[in-house]
This record gives C-alpha cells, sequence and structure tokens, in this order.
C-alpha cells in the first residue's frame, strides 16, 4: 500500500490536490490580510482590487481600533476568559462521562449519545432564549460563566464523542495492569488513562476553544451588553455605522489566539503510540 | 513473601455461558504451578477471577488463607504479567518498574528498580522508551515490574508466547530460573505442552471450565486420568483400541505382532519415524518406528505397555 504513493504520478495527483485545497483555505484569509493592510484605495474602494497590493499601511488598523479600545480589549478578554472556560469543562466533564459511557452496554451508550445530541438538533436561537431569561433570574445573564454553560450544550456533546473515540483506543490492559500494580480505580484514571488520553484531549480542547470563540448565537442573547469578540464586530462591522475594513481588521484580531493556540498545542495532538507498548 | 492460593468451587459465566464450573485447586507456596488448555476453556477467566478483573458467581479464592474474593485488585498484593506485557506507553522502562512501587507507596524505590534490573540484565535500557526496546527486553521488563514489589503471588497469561522461537526458549528456562531463585508461587497460563512440560511442578489441565486432572507433567503423559487426556497430552494423542489407551511408543513392530494396520503416511521427528495408520475396522493409529514404512505397508505390532480406561472412547 505505501509503495503506491512513492509512485511520481499518484504523488504529483497528492500534491496537485494539496495545493488546490490549501488555496482553497488560504486565499479568503489572504484577502482578510490584504483589506487590513492595504490602503483602501487599492481593495475594498475600487471595482478591480489589487491582487498584490503595492502599499502597505496600519491606517485601517488604527481607524478601526481608534475610541473602541477598552471596548475592544474588554471583549477580547471576555471571550478569550469565555473561551477557557467552555474548554475546560468540557474535558472536566467529558472526559468522565466518556469514560462512563464506554463501561456501558452499547446499546445503552448509543441511546444516551442519541439524546447528548439531541440538544444540538434544535436551533441554538430557540434555546438561546429560554436560557437567557432562567439567567436572569439566576445572576448568570451577561456573565462569561453563564455564556459558557450555555456554550456547553452545543460543544459537550462533541466533546464527549471525540473523547470516547479516544479512550476506547487505549488498550484495556493497561487499566488492568495498573489495578494490578497497586493503583486504586481514581488513581488508574489520572495517572495511567488521563496522559494516554492527551492527544484526544488536546484535540478535544481545542476543538471546544474554537467553538466557543467564534459562536454567536448564545453570545448575542445571553451576553449582549458586555459582548463578546464576534458579537462585537458584528455590531461594528454592520449596525453602528462601520465598515468592512473595520470588519477585516477585528477579524483578524480574532484569528490571531486562534493560530496561536493551534500551535501550542499541535505537537500534543500526535496519535500513534498509544499501543505500542502492547504486542500482538 | 510466598503464599499458597487456594481456590474453592469457583464458578463464572457470562449471560448463558458457564466459562468456569465449580472448580477448585490448591497452589502450594513456592510452586510454579502451570495451568494448561486448549484457547477457549476459560484461562483468561479464570486468572481475571484470581486477579480480581472479575468477579466469581460462586466460590471463594484465598490467598495465604486470607479471603480475598471480594477485594478489588490493587488489595490482593498479586503480581502479573500479561500475553501482551501492558506497559505503560507514556513512561520509560524505570518508570514502568517504578510504578507499582509508587503506588504502594514503597520506600527506596530508585535502588530497588535498579537491583531488580541488574538482575534481569536491563540496566542499560532502564532510559529506554518502550517502543525503542525488542520484544524480548519487553518482555523482562513486564517481569522486573512484577518481581519489584515482591508480591504474594505472580501470575503470567502465555508471556512467552509473543516471542520468537529462539528467544522463546532461553526466555523460558530463564524464567524457571528466576522462579527457582526468588521460591515465590507462580500460576502460569498457556496453551503450550512444551511449556507446561519444561515449567512445571504441577500442571493443571483445564478442560470446559474446571481441572480435568491435576499431576507433573511426566504423570498425566504415562498415566492420564481420562481419556480426555490422554488424548490432549502429549505431541501425538494417545492410541486407543477400543477402551485400550496406548502411546505411539508403548509398542513394539514385528510380524508376530497381535494387531495389523494400514500405513497411511510416516513422518520423521528428528530421525524416528511416526507412522500413521488404520486398522482393519477403521480406528487410526499412530506407531513410533526405528524405520521408514511407505504408503500402503502393512505393519503389524504389539502393545507392549497399556492404560485401560473405564468409559468408552
Amino acid at each position: 500500500m505505501v509503495s503506491e504513493y512513492n509512485n511520481p504520478r499518484t504523488r504529483y495527483y497528492i500534491y496537485a490536490v494539496a495545493v488546490f485545497v490549501s488555496f482553497f483555505v488560504l486565499l479568503p484569509i489572504y484577502i482578510l490580510v490584504i483589506i487590513s493592510f492595504a490602503p483602501s484605495s487599492q481593495t475594498i474602494d475600487i471595482y478591480y482590487p489589487y491582487l498584490i497590493p503595492t502599499k502597505l499601511t496600519l491606517v485601517n488598523f488604527i481607524n478601526s481600533f481608534r475610541g473602541v479600545g477598552t471596548l475592544l480589549e474588554a471583549a477580547f478578554f471576555k471571550s478569550l476568559e469565555t473561551a477557557f472556560i467552555v474548554a475546560a469543562l468540557a474535558i472536566l466533564l467529558g472526559f468522565h462521562a466518556a469514560f462512563g459511557l464506554n463501561r456501558l452496554p452499547l446499546r445503552v451508550n448509543s441511546t444516551l449519545i442519541g439524546i447528548l445530541f439531541f440538544s444540538t438538533m434544535i436551533p441554538s436561537i430557540t434555546i438561546a432564549i429560554p436560557i437567557s431569561v432562567t439567567f436572569l433570574k439566576a445572576g448568570l445573564y451577561d456573565t462569561s460563566v453563564g455564556l459558557a454553560l450555555a456554550q456547553e450544550l452545543v460543544v459537550l456533546p462533541l466533546t464527549v464523542f471525540i473523547l470516547m473515540g479516544t479512550l476506547d483506543s487505549i488498550p484495556k490492559q493497561l487499566e488492568q495492569q495498573s489495578r494490578v500494580d497497586g493503583a486504586s480505580f481514581f488513581q488508574t484514571l489520572y495517572l495511567v488513562i488521563f496522559p494516554l488520553a492527551v492527544p484526544g484531549i488536546v484535540s478535544a480542547f481545542l476543538l471546544s476553544w474554537l467553538m466557543s470563540w467564534d459562536e454567536f448565537t448564545f453570545a448575542a442573547l445571553i451576553s449582549p451588553v458586555h459582548p463578546t469578540l464576534p458579537f462585537l464586530i458584528y455590531l461594528y462591522a454592520s449596525s453602528r455605522g462601520g465598515s468592512i475594513l473595520t470588519g477585516a481588521s477585528f477579524a483578524l484580531l480574532v484569528t490571531i489566539p486562534v493560530i496561536v493556540l493551534t500551535i501550542i498545542l499541535s505537537k500534543f495532538i500526535k496519535g500513534g503510540y498509544l499501543t505500542s507498548g502492547i504486542t500482538g | 513473601m510466598v503464599a499458597k492460593l487456594e481456590l474453592v468451587s469457583l464458578s463464572k459465566s457470562y449471560g448463558k455461558i458457564d466459562v468456569i464450573k465449580n472448580l477448585s485447586l490448591e497452589v502450594g507456596a513456592g510452586e510454579f504451578f502451570v495451568v494448561l488448555g486448549p484457547s477457549g476453556t476459560g484461562k483468561s477467566t479464570l486468572l481475571k477471577l484470581i486477579v480480581g478483573i472479575e468477579q466469581p458467581d460462586e466460590g471463594k479464592i484465598l490467598i495465604d488463607g486470607k479471603d480475598v474474593t471480594r477485594l478489588p485488585p490493587n488489595k490482593r498484593n498479586l503480581a502479573m504479567v500479561f500475553q501482551n506485557y501492558a506497559l505503560y506507553p507514556n513512561l520509560n522502562v524505570y518508570q514502568n518498574i517504578a510504578f507499582p512501587l509508587k503506588m504502594h507507596r514503597r520506600r527506596n524505590i530508585d535502588s530497588k528498580v535498579k537491583k531488580v534490573a541488574q538482575e534481569l540484565g536491563i540496566e542499560e535500557i532502564l532510559e529506554k522508551r518502550i517502543q525503542q526496546i525488542s520484544g524480548g527486553q519487553q518482555q523482562r521488563v513486564a517481569l522486573a515490574r512484577a518481581i519489584v514489589r515482591n508480591p504474594a503471588l505472580f501470575l503470567l497469561d502465555e508471556p512467552l508466547s509473543n516471542l520468537d522461537a529462539r528467544v522463546r526458549y532461553s526466555a523460558r528456562s530463564e524464567l524457571k530460573k528466576i522462579q527457582e531463585e526468588l521460591d515465590e508461587t507462580f500460576l502460569f497460563v498457556t496453551h503450550d505442552q512444551k511449556e507446561a512440560e519444561a515449567l512445571g511442578d504441577r500442571v493443571g489441565v483445564l478442560h470446559s471450565g474446571s481441572f480435568e486432572q491435576v499431576a507433573p507433567y511426566r504423570e498425566l503423559y504415562e498415566n492420564p486420568g481420562t481419556q480426555w487426556i490422554g488424548d490432549f497430552v502429549g505431541d501425538f494423542p494417545m492410541n486407543f483400541i477400543k477402551n485400550i489407551g496406548f502411546r505411539p511408543e508403548w509398542t513394539s513392530i514385528g510380524d508376530s505382532g497381535e494387531h495389523e494396520i494400514m500405513v497411511d503416511t510416516s513422518e520423521s521427528i528428528g530421525g524416528i519415524f511416526f507412522i500413521h495408520g488404520t486398522l482393519k475396522d477403521g480406528t487410526s493409529l499412530i506407531l513410533k518406528s526405528l524405520r521408514r514404512y511407505d504408503v500402503g505397508d502393512s505393519v503389524r505390532f504389539s502393545v507392549t505397555r497399556s492404560r485401560t480406561f473405564s468409559e468408552a472412547p
């Protein structure tokens, strides 16, 4: 099978697809960068914008952020806080839920997973309204924790699902060996299983974090007074006399933490070593 | 710490399938006991019951007279080597060996790990990752991890079956030596008769959920308790003419012999021939012979030694 990839024709085909996909994914980001850093006279003010701008400028940024600095900063940190709460909670609950679900008979756990995903089938907006009303009474309205809890509705089922797959791939015998070696159930869970699940846990963490970071519906309905970044961008780029330029600059700001986090965490997402201490 | 193991009327079923049926056994302190059985006779289940990964439906497990039936695995003070070694892939060799010591909050972990590593000749690879060492070394690491804690009882689940033939033989004799030096109680599970013969002080032959016979291997071979044992134990199954059983070598070939077979095949093992043939009534037999016979030859032989079984074959 492997030798098939060494065939030059197959290889060119793979390269061609890779280039095409990269182009497809990276072009919008490139356009975003151009709009942010090129003078508007070369981008949005003309019918045929330059694909490669001749001049770079920070004017767009300065104009966009002028006067909204503190607001933007607050939104940035609120988004950051919410995303980390969502991701941490998703792992904390998801890891244990996934472990438990894996131990149940197949028919029971697939039913439970179905129920878990049920909440994601309902449009967020229909759940967000009753939640925000309840949160008003509970004092969670407009708080990061409240927003995080609401977002967990959508994030948690997916996290549990990912972690079930990860935990399922850890050989059962390691768990049994650990018990025989004198570890209690919880020692086994945290000292043996958790470290082995790290690649899956990191993926799930990253995914939860990203889902929260650009989540819009819950953010708009549950935390409108002190908004998160996506909602703030929406407000400035569209309704409050904002412009595409402002939107592009903000959008770039949203992207940077995602890239940083992905780079930091990507070295943990390497599977494949799980079964290597196990022969046969 | 050397302990004896007692199993009293153990039973375990999964759904409608009875895997272990009313099984009793006593393994003496310092004994090397081998559980021998074909696949699917409940060997693994038996180990899981002793280790505490599974709970028996009925019966009791006693280690050194103490009832451990309802204790979790970490409270039973025994060590186990799984068939696939189950080394923790995120820990290096040293950390793997130290793991049970840490879990038991033992002191002098470092010196204990180094001592056992030296005994097993793996002190050079202590800092290596599990993925970097060979199968034979992995087996030693698993063994070291079991020995280091000085448990009451060692359970080994086919620990040699994943090794190459050549390594397997040396590992086998080494294992026996280690057990003799430690003078600990070993319960060794295998489907390999050669291992059972080479290692076991006594061998328990497991057949559909309970022991068919428990005896030294020689005894199983020479004096099988049942026809099933006679058939199962040995390189070749025992021959049966009605309810009289005899081994291929318990015969003498000669023209004056009382029985006659037609030769079907003859195979040579180490210069000795084993003649597969058929009696007139269609019974298949295997005879040991010093010379070769061709297919279709007629061979007369007498039975020089036999064992009579009460039930019909």
